[in-house]
């Protein structure tokens, strides 16, 4: 604990806040370096936190703010039961008869960083835990109630790859239909990520923690690289290609397909299929070709059909934001949902529903939950403040 | 029926808010979660009001959906937490508080543990433990932590070398933590525990 002292001054300065950006990696860097750091840290942040508290109990004075709610909640009451009236009588369970399969286009975002394609697509059939072509949503695998802010889920079901920047500087391009779980900020000594679909990964170089990317029967991992993974769900084929720097393929599992751990040099291509024993090819790397152009060559192979069947299963959005949320369910519904950004901008939701509810009813909630008015025109709901 | 607020929590009475029972149940619980948003997710007052005010709203319009036995409380709490969660997300908070988001601590006891503390003992400890301080290191540690200024500012303003404010900071910390151990890791976990349980 004694050379902890040492470290005390600039850890209180820290939690003040009045460290410039090195000092604070610096701090950060002691912080991570062994758990007694952390945990003394963490002691140190509590009571710094709780020494606040006593100012807030001061303040706070409960019959105002009960006041306050009181007159929040006057004027929703009337709305929302206005919404309701209006909703039932718009909306009959019309919805789900008439919902039709969807088929997700894929569209390469414009901004693509050169040299960093990392492609990971799993199986839906692994994302949900049944047999190759099952239905998208089936679930069989429990699902914890994602309140813990520990573990971050990405979601991906707009349409068009989404970007997600994690804490250590990864970047990643999700594509749609695509989910990664991880674990934020990660642990002290590596850092997984598990993804279920198509993404791209640019890794930030981090010698002390290697990255690994767990999809379906095989984990990559990488330290400071630039790679991508393509695995299909219909195929029961999961490609790597290696673009720069060096990654390990490694079965999650041994298994007869692959039983030792793989390593690829830029311009290899490891090809790991559930019917034969995995190979590693080598393929064109050359800089002429244009990112996007490798992007569509890859997508081009690449089928996604949405399983038709969509009876008896469920889904969640955790803690999306709402536009996500609306363009996953009109492209889920076929509905056209018109909403303007502003109004949902910062708007989060979590929560979880049947497939087989109603679209109305689904939208209702989320916004009786979010402030929103709901509208009906034509065959389109209409969002808004 | 309606609410009574000195029942516990395995008892499953159907929890019919009217707006007195509601009103009894916000009173009751209200500074305990802006308490709670503050502690683990490092807001400051404002945002924990802003916080706990919208889950009372939603618990307040969707209360029709409270399964009968199930904890209003637990539900209550989970809508606050998603709320900071999201306002973590937004751009602006996040820089503000980037500090304590950094440095997310992996301890999720605190979620489902914030129970009952008893808000006024608490209010009273840290000022014993405050008052306990010695002058000149009170005082510089309350203008950083309730003022907010920097150590060059209180430097400046008493006069004194930024490394004495330094020393004298993070041995305030020190001699606060012994006086406030109790609160703290384990035992933070079940005071706090006691607010959801008490009363």
């Amino acid at each position: 604990m004694n050379s902890s002292n040492q470290y005390d001054e600039l850890l209180v300065k820290y939690l003040a806040g009045d460290l410039d950006e090195a000092e604070m990696s610096t701090v950060e860097n002691w912080i991570g370096a062994n758990p007694q750091n952390k945990r003394h840290f963490d002691e140190l942040k509590d009571l710094w936190k709780l020494t606040a508290l006593k100012t807030s109990i001061e303040k706070l004075d409960v019959d105002s703010e009960w006041n306050y709610f009181k007159s929040s909640i006057a004027g929703k009451e009337e709305d929302s039961l206005n919404q309701q009236e209006k909703f039932d009588y718009e909306y009959p369970e019309h919805e789900s008869k008439s919902r039709k399969p969807v088929v997700y286009k894929m569209i390469i975002a414009s901004a693509i960083a050169a040299s960093v394609l990392l492609i990971f697509t799993l199986g839906w059939k692994w994302f949900f835990g049944g047999k190759p072509h099952d239905v998208i949503a089936k679930d069989t695998t429990k699902i914890e109630e994602p309140v813990r802010a520990l573990v971050r889920h990405e979601v991906n079901t707009s349409g068009k790859p989404m970007a997600v920047v994690l804490q250590d500087g990864t970047e990643i391009i999700l594509w749609n239909n695509s989910e990664i779980n991880f674990q934020e900020p990660f642990a002290a000594d590596k850092r997984d990520i598990t993804l279920k679909g198509k993404a791209k990964f640019n890794v930030a170089k981090d010698s002390t923690r290697p990255f690994t990317v767990y999809s379906g029967d095989i984990s990559t991992t990488a330290l400071g690289t630039e790679f991508t993974v393509t695995a299909f769900e219909n195929t029961d084929r999961i490609v790597v290609r290696l673009y720069e720097g060096k990654v390990v393929v490694k079965p999650v599992k041994k298994n007869k397909n692959l039983n030792k751990d793989v390593y690829l040099d830029p311009g290899q291509e490891f090809v790991y299929d559930n019917s034969k024993a995995a190979e590693v090819n080598k393929f064109q790397l050359t800089d002429r070709i244009a990112v996007e152009d490798m992007i569509s060559d890859e997508l081009s192979q690449d089928n996604p059909s949405i399983p038709q069947n969509t009876a008896g299963s469920w889904f969640m959005f955790n803690n999306q934001s709402l536009d996500q949320v609306f363009n996953q369910l009109a492209g889920m519904y076929d509905v056209k949902i018109i909403y303007d950004e502003k109004d949902v901008k910062s708007m989060y939701f979590i929560g979880k529903f049947e497939k087989s509810d109603s679209l109305g009813y689904i939208l209702k909630q989320i916004s009786i939950l979010n402030n929103l008015t709901i509208t009906r025109k034509d065959n389109a709901f209409v969002i808004a403040r | 029926m309606s609410y009574e607020s000195t029942s516990d929590e395995s008892s499953s009475h159907q929890f019919n808010f009217d707006e007195a029972a509601f009103e009894t149940f916000f009173k009751q619980h209200f500074t305990p979660l802006c308490l709670y948003c503050q502690f683990k997710f490092g807001f400051d007052l404002d945002l924990a009001k802003e916080a706990v005010h919208t889950g009372f709203i939603k618990l307040w319009e969707t209360r029709h959906l409270i399964a009968t036995g199930s904890s209003p409380k637990s539900y209550l709490y989970k809508i606050v937490t998603n709320n900071c969660l999201d306002m973590l997300k937004h751009e602006k908070v996040r820089r503000q508080y980037g500090l304590f988001i950094r440095q997310t601590t992996t301890e999720t006891s605190h979620e489902n543990s914030f129970v009952s503390i008893d808000v006024k003992q608490l209010q009273a400890d840290i000022n014993t433990a405050l008052s306990g301080l010695p002058d000149q290191m009170r005082k510089i540690f309350e203008l950083s932590r309730f003022e907010g200024l920097k150590y060059t500012e209180i430097a400046n303003r008493l006069n004194l070398s930024v490394k004495t404010v330094e020393t004298q900071m993070s041995r305030a910390l020190l001699k606060l933590r012994e006086k406030l151990s109790r609160y703290l890791s384990l035992f933070l976990v079940l005071l706090f525990f006691s607010l959801f349980i008490k009363k």
